[in-house]
């Protein structure tokens, strides 16, 4: 093929490449040993700048005697691959290693034998080594030689002189940093000033050096911008909600079937309710395959509404007080089942079953903590432990209660099937929709209310449904007696804060699920998943996972609350001084004083007022960008504009005979 | 991201795969047959994909109100397309429509590896990639990405038939590939010089071993050793096609291999695996 670059007349090759993969690897060799040599000697009389001077005239003297056979190697082609394939081999080393480990970490990582080994070889810290400082030396001193053996500074060696030259100029640059610059960092809080950093060495540790800045800097304001948080579900794998996750959803895209990562289950959103609530009506039905039940909306004093179907109560405990006015309100069918209450009663826990697939809203039963209640088939259930105020501690893996106050309250429900096995679950009184025990069709649905303990009512007012009246009751005794008001909006008694909206013989009770409104207080979402053939809804509270599959992935619907969108440092420069010089540092926008750049770097979520700035004064920093274009320019005008030139210079001559 | 555009976007991918199946597919018939309108139908076919690529990406942009190419899945997005610019680039300059399967296949297997990879989340951008930087230092990046795979692509066929040569321009598939890689390499070391730009305003430090940077230096090295492997006497031709195509290698360990090395983890390059 024909090089459209360089003739092969003027990069003749000197040397063949295997000799000088060999050369380099001895001075490779040769660099290690030195920097050995060098670390050994530094602090005594041989490390001194003399020392070092004298042995680096000895080194050049040497090289000097050998100077037309080390100049005819270093400008070879050959030499030039194998010094970039040895900076190769040595890039990708440093990335397949751990790089800037401990020692012991590094010896416990690659073996007691072979860690040694490789840190007396520099691996530990390839980048940072003398040896490979020692390569990109060699490489500048190749490419200063190749320069002067080339006359690349005629004019038509412009562009070599620009990409080759580039490079040099960027080391050089880097050595300027290196040797002239200082890296540090400030650690501030608002209203604090500083005039001096903690200095960092090459690799970006702490040296516990501080070292004057020179100005006073003082943080007027640190400033923390947060996006939005959305709501989004999550897939976590591994038996685990913390990390990051599987797989990550929006709230509509996730209207589609979607496999859940490696669980084997796919799900799919139904529903979302930023503030879920439920409400509660009644359904007739007509054929009396029902329930008497009355639908009543009871107002408390602080303003707060709530739905009630109130069902004839079979345990005593049925109704709702009204502890402001010490008034029970009841619901009965016939008159004659009218039992008035007259004593207070305990706290209780009230579990309503069903089974899974049944519609309707099931049975209830009155749970004492700890004692065993047998449902139909054998079935047992009992409330192994209350939680008033439930909460559950990720780290310990334990359900606990925050307070004694039953803000939030939860039963472990221990539900044991004739077959011996036990299930455990935990149901929220403020969650009361049904959660599912099981699979298949014998899987039982459980709900669960916390009745707080209730004073001895000192009035009961009776709603008699066959009858359409209202039986006023004091301290036991029958007091009044009305009908029940035409329009559902007027109150059903004197006294009472509530309406009556439905009234039947036969209904069943439906819980709607709705949003209260569209803020994000109590976000529930509803969910189909598909497991092995199995499709089951699911409804996923923020923030509670639910399991997947075989019970080794979750989904979890929540909002990250730590996606930042910027971190703002307001700085003044000399504070006190008549120039006070005020600035913002922000990422990607440093702040130039003094000679430094300062950059913010840092934050802390416990602590908002906390910023992180990076001390940086680089002197070579132009010169480095300096290399940069040389190199951006010199690459293509040799790929593009030299061949051009030389067409048109032949064109020319031909042109002149 | 809303269902719709979530729709949209899925059956956008599609179509893309489909149109460079086609594109390979007409390719193939063409070049079996000898009949060169089906080879001119594959490329126009090819340009259609192309267009929806980029259709594709456009639609993300507005979606996300940034730049898409901050995930893994908006990178698999947008290779396709800057393989698609690049190959058209070279039909339009040297008719090497030869490359249309090769590329056809890369974009079919990139757009299909961004559909089974679960990041299709559009995420916020951190304030680090919050950079005028950003689209630049990605596109170049890409760009040259594109056409190094053009010259692997070339690479490969030189090994397989060093003696061919084009009948309109008599350029055999070893200077091709040499062209490819000039330009890849111009583009390569533009990304590279922004990137440390980049980094000195967001970090202090225009090169700081980050293992990705460390990668992208490898490429730039290895196409370096062949840009002068291939000035050496006895190296050009075969031997030196065979380090241009190995030297892919590194491409695409620095683009897709990261994650596997025990130094990414701290790396504030390596695509995060969601």
């Amino acid at each position: 093929m024909k090089p459209n670059i360089l003739t092969k007349d003027d990069l003749l090759a000197r040397s063949r490449l295997w000799p000088s993969f060999a050369g380099l690897a001895g001075i490779v060799v040769a660099l290690v040993l030195l920097g050995h040599i060098y670390s050994a000697v530094q602090g005594s009389w041989l490390g001194n700048r003399w020392s070092l001077t004298v042995a680096a005239s000895a080194l050049a003297a040497t090289a000097w005697s050998f100077r037309k056979p080390l100049v005819a190697w270093l400008v070879s082609l050959e030499f030039s691959v194998a010094l970039l394939a040895v900076l190769l081999l040595a890039t990708a080393t440093g990335t397949v290693l751990l790089q800037g480990q401990a020692q012991e970490a590094f010896d416990a990582r690659y073996g007691a034998a072979f860690g040694p080994f490789l840190r007396l070889l520099g691996f530990d810290d390839i980048f940072h080594s003398f040896a490979f400082r020692g390569l990109l030396a060699t490489l500048a001193v190749s490419l200063a030689c190749v320069l002067v053996d080339k006359r690349a500074w005629r004019p038509t060696e412009w562009f070599f002189l620009l990409n080759h030259g580039g490079i040099i100029v960027v080391i050089i640059g880097g050595l300027a940093g290196m040797l002239g610059g200082a890296k540090g960092f400030i650690d501030i809080r608002e209203g604090q000033s500083t005039s001096s950093f903690a200095v960092l060495d090459r690799a970006g540790n702490r040296t516990g050096a501080l070292q004057d800045l020179g100005f006073a800097l003082r943080l007027d304001k640190f400033e923390v911008e947060k996006v939005a948080p959305e709501w989004k579900f999550y897939v976590y794998e591994g038996h685990t909600t913390t990390g990051k996750p599987a797989l990550a959803r929006g709230l509509t895209e996730a209207g589609e079937w979607t496999r859940a990562g490696h669980s084997g289950a796919s799900f799919r959103v139904l529903a979302v309710y930023p503030d879920f609530a439920v409400k509660t009506g009644l359904r007739e039905l007509p054929d009396g395959t029902g329930k008497p039940a009355a639908h009543v909306k009871a107002f408390d004093k602080a303003g707060n509404i709530e739905d009630l179907v109130l069902v004839p109560g079979d345990d005593g405990r049925s109704g709702v007080l009204f502890p402001e006015t010490k008034t029970l309100f009841r619901f009965y069918w016939n008159e004659a089942d009218v039992r008035v209450r007259t004593e207070g009663t305990p706290p209780g826990h009230l579990v309503t079953w069903k089974l899974a697939a049944a519609p309707g809203d099931g049975a209830s039963v009155t749970l004492e903590i700890g004692k065993e209640r047998e449902l139909e088939g054998g079935i047992r259930i009992a409330a192994t432990a209350f939680y008033p105020d439930f909460s559950y501690d990720g780290k310990k893996k334990l359900a606990t209660t925050r307070s004694d106050q039953p803000r939030n309250p939860a039963i472990e429900l221990a539900v044991t099937y004739p077959s011996g096995r036990t299930e455990r679950r935990y149901l929220f009184s403020n969650h009361r929709d049904f959660d599912v025990a099981g699979t298949g069709n014998d899987a039982l649905a459980f709900a669960y209310r916390f009745r707080p303990a209730e004073e001895a009512p000192e009035r009961e007012v009776a709603l008699i449904g066959s009858t359409r009246e209202v039986l006023d009751y004091r301290k036991g005794q029958l007091v009044g007696r009305q009908g029940l008001p035409d329009k559902p909006t007027e109150p059903v008694a004197k006294g009472v804060s509530a309406m009556l909206l439905g009234l039947s013989p036969s209904a069943e009770v439906e819980h709607t699920p709705f949003s209260r409104s569209e803020t994000w207080k109590n976000p529930v979402a509803e969910v189909e998943v598909r497991f092995a053939g199995n499709t089951e809804k699911a409804r996923v509270k923020g923030g509670r996972p639910i399991p997947l599959g075989a019970g080794d992935s979750f989904l979890v619907f929540q909002a990250k609350l730590d996606d930042i969108r910027a971190f703002r440092s307001r700085v003044s420069i000399n504070p006190e001084g008549a120039d006070v010089k005020r600035g913002t540092i922000a990422v990607n926008s440093p702040l130039s004083f003094g000679g430094y750049r300062l950059y913010q770097s840092n934050y802390k979520k416990e602590d908002p007022k906390y910023s992180g700035i990076q001390v940086v004064k680089d002197p070579g920093l132009w010169v480095a960008y300096l290399g940069f274009g040389m190199m951006c320019l010199g690459v293509p005008c040799r790929f593009y504009l030299t061949p051009w030139l030389a067409r048109r210079r032949h064109i020319a001559e031909k042109a002149h005979g | 991201m809303s269902l719709e555009h979530s729709v949209r976007e899925q059956s956008l991918i599609a179509a893309v795969i489909a149109t460079h199946a086609v594109a390979a597919l007409l390719w193939t018939g063409g070049a079996a047959s000898r009949r060169k309108g089906l080879l001119t139908a594959a490329a126009w076919t090819f340009g259609a994909a192309f267009a929806l690529n980029g259709v594709l990406i456009a639609d993300r942009w507005v979606e996300a109100g940034r730049a898409p190419f901050k995930t893994l899945y908006e990178t698999l997005l947008l290779y396709p397309f800057c393989v698609g610019l690049a190959t058209l680039v070279l039909i339009g300059l040297h008719r090497l429509r030869v490359l249309i399967p090769f590329s056809s296949a890369v974009c079919i297997f990139g757009l299909g590896y961004a559909v089974a990879k679960p990041d299709v989340e559009i995420v916020n951008l951190p304030p680090a990639l919050q950079s005028v930087w950003f689209v630049p230092h990605v596109v170049t990046y890409f760009i040259a990405y594109a056409t190094l795979f053009a010259s692997f692509a070339l690479a490969l066929l030189a090994l397989w038939k060093p003696d061919w040569r084009s009948a309109e321009s008599g350029e055999g598939f070893e200077a091709s590939a040499n062209r490819a890689v000039k330009f890849g390499f111009a583009t390569l070391s533009l990304g590279i010089v922004m990137g440390a730009i980049w980094g000195k305003e967001a970090w202090g430090d225009y090169w700081s071993w980050d293992p990705k940077e460390n990668w992208a230096l490898v490429s730039w090295l290895a196409y370096l050793i062949y840009l002068h492997v291939r000035l050496m006497r006895g190296w050009g031709g075969r031997r030196s096609m065979a380090v241009c195509a190995a030297s892919f290698a590194a491409v695409v360990f620095t683009y897709l291999g990261m994650n596997l090395l025990p130094t990414a983890k701290d790396s504030v390059h390596v695509y995060q695996q969601p």
